[in-house]
């Protein structure tokens, strides 16, 4: 007996090793399943303020692109406000267009935490549900797709990048609306792939890829340039690789979406999946 | 001994927060070439006294690792890693045991044991640190190139972090 407790005494630290590698397995694989890790993200006050406040240094450095930036975005919309502006005054009957009906909600946002040399890429945002940031809002900025809001804080959410191996967006090529998903391979930060577009589909080297009406995002919001676009001998896909417009980087100010139709598509989708 | 503790604990503090708030904002890529993570904080571990007790440097190793994951957005990830250097550190210093023991070594630094054999004993231990750490993070055995590269290049920044840090603030 008392060489069986002088046995676990000595190896005492092999099963502590063991059981400590498995709950860390364990805690990597819950998250990977679904965000059910509610704690150990970077979306509570501690964690978000201490980065806001290393972000405000950071932020001065990237100044003048920051500028430049909006400013080409502030004409751009300046120029969709004047051609709104200059329609013709003839029309005065009054009608309600629901086809018009507001669906998303923006919110502007910057971006206080980033990584993008990870495999699972993560940001934080510095705002949250005290904003009215809605869970799983979408978050663009104006040259390109940024990702989903993961775990909400008060003040901070969590935002899976979609440079991230769970990350799965519905883009498709704007010239001929065909639908594929987009997804990280994970080495460069401005590379991706679009799968499962069919072969028979007209794929061409140049083309623009958007996001889809089947994705969270806004559909129609840029993504991308295909770089290249191979099909494999025996594949029935295209190998699609895109060059994202954006890069992730040196990402900033972004915009969160919140999608006013998502109960509503969700409770469908739930019908449909109970079915 | 109690004065030996508290330096501990600094080391550790101050390691962990240029960890989470400096070195994890620093981002290495050059367009497409996208394989640095600098990782400093494992110092730590091989910095604690040579006497230390193994449960203590495996759940020393984890909680630290834990801490790190907060920030890092990476639940498990950095605590495997970790846990793993404190379990593999006793084995690296028993096959690298200088001639004479670690009798009048309190620490195996570099101002105790030299450059050489601190350069060894880091790189050693980096490595498992960084291969662990890349692959728990890629999590698919079949981007093993990828792991390997990552692991090349990151160990080759991380490792001249631990010199630049020796030689601050442990000159002979």
């Amino acid at each position: 007996m008392q060489n069986l407790f002088a046995f676990f005494y000595r190896y005492a630290f092999v099963f502590l090793f063991l059981i400590l590698e498995f709950v860390s397995i364990r805690l990597i694989v819950s998250r990977n399943e679904n965000q059910r890790t509610i704690f150990l993200n970077s979306s509570n006050l501690i964690v978000g303020t201490l980065y806001e406040r290393m972000d405000a240094v950071r932020k001065y450095f990237g100044l003048r692109q920051d500028n430049a930036a909006l400013a080409e975005e502030n004409s751009r919309l300046k120029n969709q406000l004047a051609n709104l502006m200059n329609a013709s005054p003839l029309i005065t009957d009054s009608i309600t267009d629901t086809v018009y009906r507001q669906r998303f909600v923006m919110h502007a946002a910057q971006v206080v935490n980033n990584s993008i040399e990870r495999r699972n890429n993560v940001m934080t945002i510095n705002k949250g549900a005290r904003d009215g940031i809605d869970k799983y809002a979408t978050v663009v900025e104006p040259t390109g797709i940024v990702g989903f809001v993961t775990h909400l804080g008060i003040r901070y959410a969590t935002v899976m990048s979609i440079l991230n191996s769970n990350s799965r967006v519905s883009a498709m090529v704007k010239r001929t609306s065909t639908r594929g998903n987009l997804v990280w391979p994970g080495n460069s930060p401005l590379i991706m792939n679009v799968e499962a577009i069919p072969k028979h589909a007209d794929v061409r080297v140049g083309d623009t890829i958007v996001t889809s009406s089947f994705s969270h995002f806004p559909a129609g919001h840029p993504v991308g340039e295909i770089t290249k676009a191979t099909i494999e001998p025996g594949e029935n896909f295209y190998l699609i690789e895109v060059r994202l417009f954006n890069d992730l980087a040196r990402t900033n100010h972004v915009y969160v979406i919140n999608d006013l139709h998502k109960s509503e598509l969700d409770s469908l989708n739930q019908f449909n999946t109970q079915k | 001994m109690n004065s030996i503790g508290f330096r501990h604990g600094l080391r550790l503090v101050f390691l962990f927060f240029f960890q989470v708030l400096v070195l994890k904002q620093v981002h290495l890529n050059w367009g497409d070439f996208n394989y640095i993570s600098i990782i400093l904080y494992p110092l730590w571990i091989l910095l604690l006294p040579v006497q230390t007790a193994r449960w203590i440097l495996v759940a020393g190793g984890f909680l630290a690792g834990l801490g790190v994951d907060w920030f890092y957005d990476s639940p498990g990830v950095h605590a495997s890693a970790a846990t793993f250097t404190g379990f593999l550190r006793p084995f690296i210093l028993s096959y690298l045991e200088p001639r004479g023991g670690y009798n009048r070594v309190p620490i195996p630094s570099k101002a105790h044991l030299g450059l050489n054999w601190f350069v060894t004993y880091a790189s050693i231990m980096l490595i498992g640190y960084l291969f662990i750490y890349i692959s728990m993070e890629v999590f698919t055995p079949a981007l093993l190139g990828t792991i390997l590269v990552k692991t090349l290049f990151s160990f080759i920044i991380s490792i001249l972090m631990v010199l630049l840090y020796m030689f601050i603030f442990d000159p002979k």
